[in-house]
C-alpha cells in the first residue's frame, strides 16, 4: 500500500504537525493553499495556536480514516474482489458510524476555553462539521438557561444599563415562563 | 515568549509537547523529525487570557448557533445576554425560525419543548393596554403572519358581528388598527362603490362593494399577504361568516373601509391563501368545489380593487364512502397543497382516520390534485386560522416529513367535534397525539363555542 500524501502545517507558535493531506484538507482553508501550490516548507497557520491545532487535528485524522474505511468497504464491495476482507473492511466502517457519533460527543466535552479556540479554528480552517458540532454543543449549553445563567456559563458580563435590561425584559417577558 | 528572538528550531521547542505527543499517539499526527523536544513551559497559558472573550464571539459563528435554537425562548434569552450578542444575534444569515407558538383565540399560547411537545396554555400573549377588550366584549385572535396576531372584537350584547379588528405585533406590541368589520346602519353612505364583476370561466357573478354602511361581518380567519411593515404591499383577507351568509373581505393599507366580495358562487365552506402574489379562495358547496383565484389591482385613492375573478372546478379525489373530509390549504415551496383529512367511524365524534396530501396544478382546467409522499425533509403546521409549512430542521424532537395538525372547521359551531390534534408523518403514514397537555376546555370559549387556534410563527 502506497503511504498516503503528507502535508506539514505550522501553528501560530510555530509547532510543526505532519497529517495526510485527506485529514489536512477537511479544512477548506488549507485545500485552498493546497491547490494553489503554497505547501512548500509547510502551511502556515498564524490564526492557529499548537494546542488548537492537536485538537482539530484528532478531530480530522478521526474524520477522515472513517471517511476512508467507508470509500473503500464500498468499493471493496463494488469490486466483490477477496470477498474475506472486504467484508471485514464493511463491519468496520459500520462500527465506525457509532464509533464516530460518540467520538464527536466526547470530543466536545472540553472546557469553555478549549470550545472557544475550537470555533475560532473551526471557523478559520473552514471545516464546516467541525465548527456544526461545536456550535451545537454551545447550543446545547444555553438551552433552557436564563440570560444571568448564560453569562455564568461563558464568563460573559452583563453590560446593559438598567434602562435597557427593563426593555429587554418587557420585550420578552410574554414569552418566559 | 521567554526566548525572544530565535531560529525556527528554538521557537518550535515552544510547541506544547505533552499536547503534541497526545496528537501523535492518538491520531498519527506527527511533529517533524528532528526537532528536539524540549522543556520550555506552555506557551498558550502565559500569552492567552484566562478567560475567553465569548461576548465577542464573532457574529456569524453566534448566527449558526441560534440556528441551533429551536425554541423562541431560548433565542430570546441568547439576546438577553449582552449588547454584543444581541446585535450579532440580528445580524446573522439566513437562519431556519424557531419553532411556532400555538395561539389560543383568547390569546393563551403553548410553546414547543425541546423534546418535541407542546406545553400547556398557561401564558398569554398581552394585548396593548388600548386594545384590551370593552365590558361585554371579547377580544380573540384569528390570524397571524410573521410575528403579528390578528385580533377582533364582538360586541356580544348586540350580536352584529365584530366591530373593531386590529393587527399587533407579539414582540413589540406594535398596532395597526383596521377598519370595523361591522358598522352601524344609520350613517352616512356616500362613498359605496359597488362593482359586479363577471367571473373568467363560469357564469356568476362576484360583487365587489367598499365604503357601503351596511355591513354586519364576523371574522372567522384573517389572512395576510405580507408583513404589515412591507406598507401597501401588504394584503388582508378575511373570511366572514355570519347569519348563514359567507363574504371575503379584503383591505390593504391607506383603505377606510374594507371591500367585501360576495356572491351566489361563494359556497358556505371557504378557505383562502396568498400563494405566489395571488389571492386564491377555495369554495365548497352541496354541487360544486371551486378554486377561485383574485388578481387585485390599485383602485382609487390607493385603495384596492378586484380587478378579475376566476373560477374553476376542482377534480377531488375520491372519497371512501362513509367518510367524510376536511381540507386544510398551505403553500410548501411555492406550490399549494391541499392536506385532506378523513373521518369516518361510528363514534360520536368521529375521529381522523386517514390523512392525504395533494399538490394542486393551479394551471388546468379542472384544477387536478396529485398525491404526495413526502415533503423533502421539510415540516407543515395546520390549524384553522394558519396553516404554513416549515423549513426543514434538525431540531431536536422535530423531525422532518410531518404534519401537526390542529384540525377543525372555520365554521365551527356548538355541536362541533373537537379538534383533532396530532401529528402525520408523511412518508409512512403514520399518526401520533400530539398536544395532549392542552385541555379540552381551552379550546373552547365561555358559551361553547370552539375557538380556533393559531400558529404564530415568529421572524427571527
Amino acid at each position: 500500500m502506497a503511504s498516503p500524501a503528507m502535508v506539514t502545517l505550522i501553528s501560530s507558535d510555530d509547532a510543526r504537525f505532519e497529517v495526510t493531506e485527506a485529514a489536512a484538507t477537511m479544512s477548506q482553508t488549507i485545500r485552498h493553499m493546497i491547490e494553489d501550490g503554497c505547501t512548500d516548507g509547510g502551511i502556515p497557520l498564524p490564526n492557529v495556536p499548537a494546542r488548537t491545532l492537536a485538537k482539530v487535528l484528532e478531530y480530522c485524522n478521526k474524520h477522515a480514516a472513517a471517511t476512508a474505511a467507508e470509500s473503500s468497504a464500498a468499493g471493496g464491495a463494488a469490486a466483490g474482489s477477496d470477498s474475506g476482507s472486504s467484508s471485514s473492511a464493511d463491519s468496520a466502517g459500520k462500527d465506525d458510524g457509532v464509533d464516530l457519533a460518540s467520538f464527536d460527543k466526547a470530543f466536545v466535552e472540553v472546557d469553555t476555553d478549549t470550545l472557544y479556540d475550537l470555533l475560532l479554528a473551526a471557523n478559520y480552517l473552514d471545516v464546516k462539521t467541525l465548527l456544526d458540532l461545536c456550535c451545537q454543543k454551545v447550543a446545547d449549553m444555553i438551552r433552557g438557561k436564563t440570560p444571568e445563567q448564560i453569562r455564568q456559563t461563558f464568563g460573559i458580563k452583563n453590560d446593559f444599563s438598567p434602562e435597557e435590561e427593563e426593555k429587554i425584559r418587557k420585550e420578552n417577558q410574554w414569552a418566559f415562563e | 515568549m521567554d526566548s525572544g528572538e530565535g531560529t525556527p528550531a528554538d521557537q518550535t521547542r515552544h510547541a506544547p509537547l505533552p499536547l503534541v505527543a497526545a496528537a501523535q499517539a492518538r491520531c498519527s499526527t506527527r511533529c517533524v523529525p528532528g526537532l528536539p523536544a524540549p522543556e520550555t513551559p506552555r506557551l498558550d497559558d502565559a500569552s492567552e487570557p484566562r478567560h475567553r472573550p465569548w461576548a465577542d464571539l464573532p457574529a456569524d459563528i453566534l448566527g449558526v448557533v441560534v440556528g441551533r435554537l429551536a425554541l423562541v425562548e431560548d433565542r430570546a434569552r441568547l439576546r438577553s445576554v449582552c449588547h454584543a450578542w444581541r446585535a450579532a444575534a440580528r445580524l446573522h444569515r439566513r437562519l431556519p425560525p424557531p419553532l411556532p407558538l400555538l395561539v389560543l383565540s383568547d390569546f393563551s399560547f403553548s410553546s414547543f419543548r425541546a423534546e418535541g411537545t407542546v406545553t400547556g396554555a398557561r401564558l398569554r400573549v398581552p394585548l396593548p393596554g388600548s386594545e384590551t377588550a370593552g365590558a361585554g366584549s371579547v377580544v380573540r385572535c384569528v390570524g397571524s403572519f410573521e410575528g403579528w396576531l390578528v385580533g377582533v372584537e364582538a360586541d356580544q350584547s348586540r350580536d352584529i358581528g365584530d366591530h373593531r379588528c386590529f393587527l399587533m405585533n407579539a414582540f413589540s406590541q406594535d398596532v395597526v388598527r383596521l377598519p370595523a368589520p361591522s358598522a352601524a346602519t344609520d350613517s352616512v353612505d356616500t362613498q359605496s362603490k359597488s362593482l359586479s364583476l363577471p367571473i373568467a370561466n363560469s357564469s356568476g357573478v362576484m360583487n365587489c362593494v367598499t365604503n357601503t354602511a351596511h355591513r354586519a361581518m364576523s371574522f372567522r380567519k384573517v389572512a395576510l399577504s405580507s408583513s404589515p411593515e412591507s406598507g401597501t404591499g401588504c394584503v388582508v383577507a378575511a373570511i366572514s361568516m355570519a347569519k348563514d351568509t359567507t363574504e371575503l373581505a379584503l383591505w390593504r393599507p391607506g383603505m377606510e373601509s374594507w371591500c367585501v366580495c360576495y356572491g351566489s358562487c361563494v359556497g358556505k365552506f371557504i378557505d383562502v391563501i396568498f400563494c405566489r402574489g395571488k389571492l386564491y379562495m377555495f369554495s365548497s358547496s352541496e354541487l360544486t368545489e371551486d378554486l377561485f383565484s383574485f388578481e387585485l389591482s390599485e383602485g382609487d385613492n390607493g385603495g384596492l380593487m378586484v380587478s378579475r375573478v376566476e373560477r374553476r372546478h376542482m377534480e377531488m379525489p375520491g372519497v371512501t364512502e362513509g367518510y367524510y373530509q376536511n381540507w386544510s390549504i398551505v403553500e410548501w415551496r411555492g406550490k399549494l397543497l391541499v392536506v385532506a383529512t378523513y373521518t369516518g367511524g361510528a363514534e360520536v365524534w368521529q375521529r381522523i382516520v386517514e390523512v392525504r396530501v395533494f399538490e394542486a396544478s393551479l394551471s388546468t382546467e379542472p384544477v387536478r390534485f396529485t398525491e404526495i409522499k413526502s415533503l423533502d425533509g421539510d415540516c407543515i403546521f395546520i390549524s384553522p386560522c394558519s396553516c404554513k409549512s416549515f423549513r426543514s430542521c434538525q431540531y431536536d424532537g422535530v423531525g422532518g416529513d410531518l404534519i401537526y395538525f390542529i384540525d377543525g372547521y372555520l365554521s365551527a359551531d356548538k355541536n362541533a367535534r373537537p379538534f383533532d390534534k396530532l401529528v402525520y408523518n408523511v412518508k409512512d403514514g403514520t399518526m401520533a397525539p400530539f398536544a395532549a397537555d392542552i385541555p379540552e376546555d381551552k379550546l373552547q370559549a365561555p358559551d361553547g363555542m370552539l375557538m380556533h387556534p393559531t400558529w404564530l410563527f415568529l421572524p427571527e
